[in-house]
């Protein structure tokens, strides 16, 4: 088999992992280095980014996990890379500026200390030999031994460990050969090498690298039939325990049949995908609680408003606040104004009293923030109302299912 | 009287000559209209005030700007002169007064009309040059060259160096603005050069560079979902007019 028919087959087995992150890390090597703030290379039809060559070490795999198209059961093409072949190409793509870096991931052939060996030797030749300062990104296979861990953690800008489902008891129905045990141990060493390497970096500016850019984790949504809030709280949860950098969540797309999947013909949206992004942006970066964004009384995100939106209105008794007084916390809650939007806020008022015209000029989405805010003590255009009325305002018209593609970053 | 007619400023049309004439209306405290040489003049002679173009004051200028606010206000302005500011010299000089009066608080006057047009502006030329960094295409040459043909909107070339030269430090390449026919080189060192037709005159494709576009281009397709093909999404965050020099989209 050639080198092209097997980056064909180990790139389209590669394709429905989510992270293209590239950022977080900065790296001088002698050929090619890290930008802290990530760059994308390309956009593929779908829409999605390209910054890492994203491609699987192999695709021959010992475990035959339900939704996963390489599982064992499965009759498709399989191939597997020599480390020196993926090192080539890696490097002959990043030359021409078409990448970030190498996303590297495998089935477990073999053994995970077997698979997890060869993917840490592709990552050390890279940085040994080439001097290659590029971008890595490892997946961490559940069960390799700590030390081959700790020697890829040493090469790589981020490690993960896929976390899969988001319950136990959908692991073991969907995945039967992975268990919990190694997928959060592998997680917990990861996230304390991490934390103590940061440390570690603190105090000798020299020390080597452990992750620099963190790690992260991917789920699949759909296929198992846990709610938005079991999701919401389990990622909070992993944010705090295990200091990871990013969730990713993966719309369950039918591959295979069988009795312990969905009927092929249910599809999970785009949309439940894209607004537990938006929920996930909410716990990290606008300060809100995974019970404030889905409590008990509405354990599933709604299809209409974007989470934020939907909290607002069940908390409408907490509004309007002032644009000119109101804390920087408490601007991040307005539907309407991001974290650009609160900055800018924040150091505009104190040079002039705000009005709702300097607001839209400032990138603020009026649309929805009229209704949380005040200016100078007035409320736009008078606009007084209740949360049903400005519910029926808000409520796309358009199949929400159609304009939200567009919406997602 | 004296305001009863508006002086019109006249310029090469050159970011050196625009930067001179934003001295000049400083310095004479006028708020003129401006025109550049190769433009229609309807104005009566007396009114036109005609400026010489001079680098060396126009440097002194940005330096003097650079002392009453701050580094950053500044480069704010430079980003913007790679724009096309013809038409625009109106809103530049209100920022400049600005900076004189409000010095380095200026940038965060967020809700000025001046200021944020300048932001937006700015962010237009530099969201630009992020976007290259990731579009930019080498292909080998013959000589062991990497070049990469590029038709930006806005004149960013020179910003685009120090991300290059860091990451491909190893490498000789040539970036190559080919709508305005500009070319700067790396060697272990940056060479500026404007003709780019005769420095390219000899060069050629090497073989291997269509085996590994191909390779390229495998990669690109096996990656698309194709259950999910979604182009409007693709071209917003990669308008069309990019994809001339991407070897993955044809």
């Amino acid at each position: 088999m050639n080198i092209k028919e097997k980056l064909d087959i180990l790139s389209d087995a590669a394709k429905y992992d989510a992270s293209c992150s590239s950022s977080g890390s900065s790296r001088q090597g002698k050929h090619g280095n890290t930008s802290s703030s990530g760059i994308c290379h390309s956009w593929t039809p779908d829409g999605r980014c390209i910054s890492l060559l994203k491609i699987l070490l192999s695709n021959v795999c010992m475990f035959d996990c339900v939704y996963c198209l390489n599982r064992r059961s499965n009759d498709i093409r399989r191939a597997t890379f020599t480390v020196d072949e993926i090192v080539k190409i890696t490097t002959d793509f990043y030359k021409r500026n078409y990448i970030e870096g190498l996303f590297l991931s495998s089935a477990v052939f073999l053994s995970p200390d077997d698979t997890m060996r060869r993917m840490m030797e592709v990552a050390k030749k890279l940085r040994r030999e080439k001097g290659f300062g590029g971008y890595i990104h490892l997946k961490s296979i559940p069960g390799a031994s700590d030390e081959l861990v700790e020697e890829a953690g040493r090469y790589a800008d981020r490690l993960s460990v896929n976390i899969e489902l988001p319950s136990n008891v959908s692991l073991n129905k969907l995945a039967p050969d992975k268990n919990k045990e190694d997928i959060f141990g592998s997680m917990s060493y990861i996230g304390k090498n991490y934390l103590e390497n940061k440390e570690e970096r603190k105090k000798h500016r020299k020390a080597p690298t452990f992750a620099p850019a963190g790690h992260s984790t991917q789920m699949i949504i759909g296929a198992s039939p846990e709610s938005d809030r079991q999701i919401v709280t389990l990622s909070s949860g992993l944010y705090d325990k295990f200091a990871l950098k990013r969730v990713y969540y993966s719309a369950y797309i039918p591959i295979n049949e069988d009795v312990r999947l969905p009927e092929p013909q249910i599809i999970t949206p785009l949309l439940r995908e894209h607004r537990l992004y938006q929920a996930d942006w909410l716990l990290r970066f606008y300060n809100f609680k995974a019970d404030e964004i889905l409590p008990v009384t509405a354990p599933n995100l709604d299809v209409d408003f974007d989470p934020k939106t939907a909290w607002a209105l069940r908390n409408y008794h907490q509004f309007p606040i002032e644009a000119n007084t109101a804390s920087y916390e408490w601007l991040l809650r307005v539907p309407g104004i991001g974290v650009q939007g609160a900055k800018r806020i924040v150091m505009a008022r104190r040079h002039t009293s705000l009005d709702f015209s300097h607001l839209k000029k400032m990138g603020i989405v009026m649309k929805r923030a009229r209704f949380f805010i005040t200016c100078r003590g007035h409320i736009l255009d008078n606009l007084r109302t209740s949360p049903q009325m400005i519910a029926m305002t808000l409520k796309p018209k358009k199949s929400v299912e159609d304009t939200q593609l567009l919406l997602k970053i | 009287m004296k305001n009863l007619y508006k002086k019109t400023y006249q310029y090469d049309g050159t970011n050196a000559g625009m930067l001179c004439t934003l001295a000049d209306a400083i310095k004479r405290g006028e708020m003129p209209t401006f025109q550049t040489a190769n433009s229609v003049t309807l104005n009566f002679a007396e009114h036109t005030h005609i400026v010489d173009t001079d680098e060396e004051r126009s440097e002194v200028f940005l330096d003097w700007l650079k002392e009453i606010s701050d580094e950053y206000s500044v480069r704010m302005l430079i980003y913007i002169l790679m724009s096309d500011c013809i038409g625009y010299e109106d809103t530049l000089l209100k920022y400049c007064l600005l900076l004189r009066k409000h010095e380095n608080n200026t940038m965060r006057m967020q809700a000025n009309p001046i200021v944020r047009s300048i932001h937006d502006r700015c962010y237009k030329v530099t969201k630009e040059i992020h976007r290259f960094k990731g579009l930019i295409r080498f292909q080998e040459l013959e000589s062991g060259k990497y070049w990469a043909p590029f038709e930006p909107d806005n004149n960013i070339i020179v910003a685009l160096i120090p991300h290059f030269t860091a990451r491909f430090a190893d490498q000789k390449w040539i970036l190559h603005d080919i709508s305005r026919q500009i070319i700067v080189t790396w060697d272990k060192q940056i060479l500026y050069n404007k003709k780019a037709a005769d420095y390219m005159k000899d060069e050629k494709i090497s073989d291997a560079e269509k085996d590994i576009q191909q390779l390229w281009q495998t990669f690109y397709k096996s990656i698309t979902i194709t259950n999910r093909i979604n182009p409007k999404l693709q071209a917003q965050f990669m308008p069309r007019r990019y994809w001339k020099y991407l070897p993955e989209v044809e």
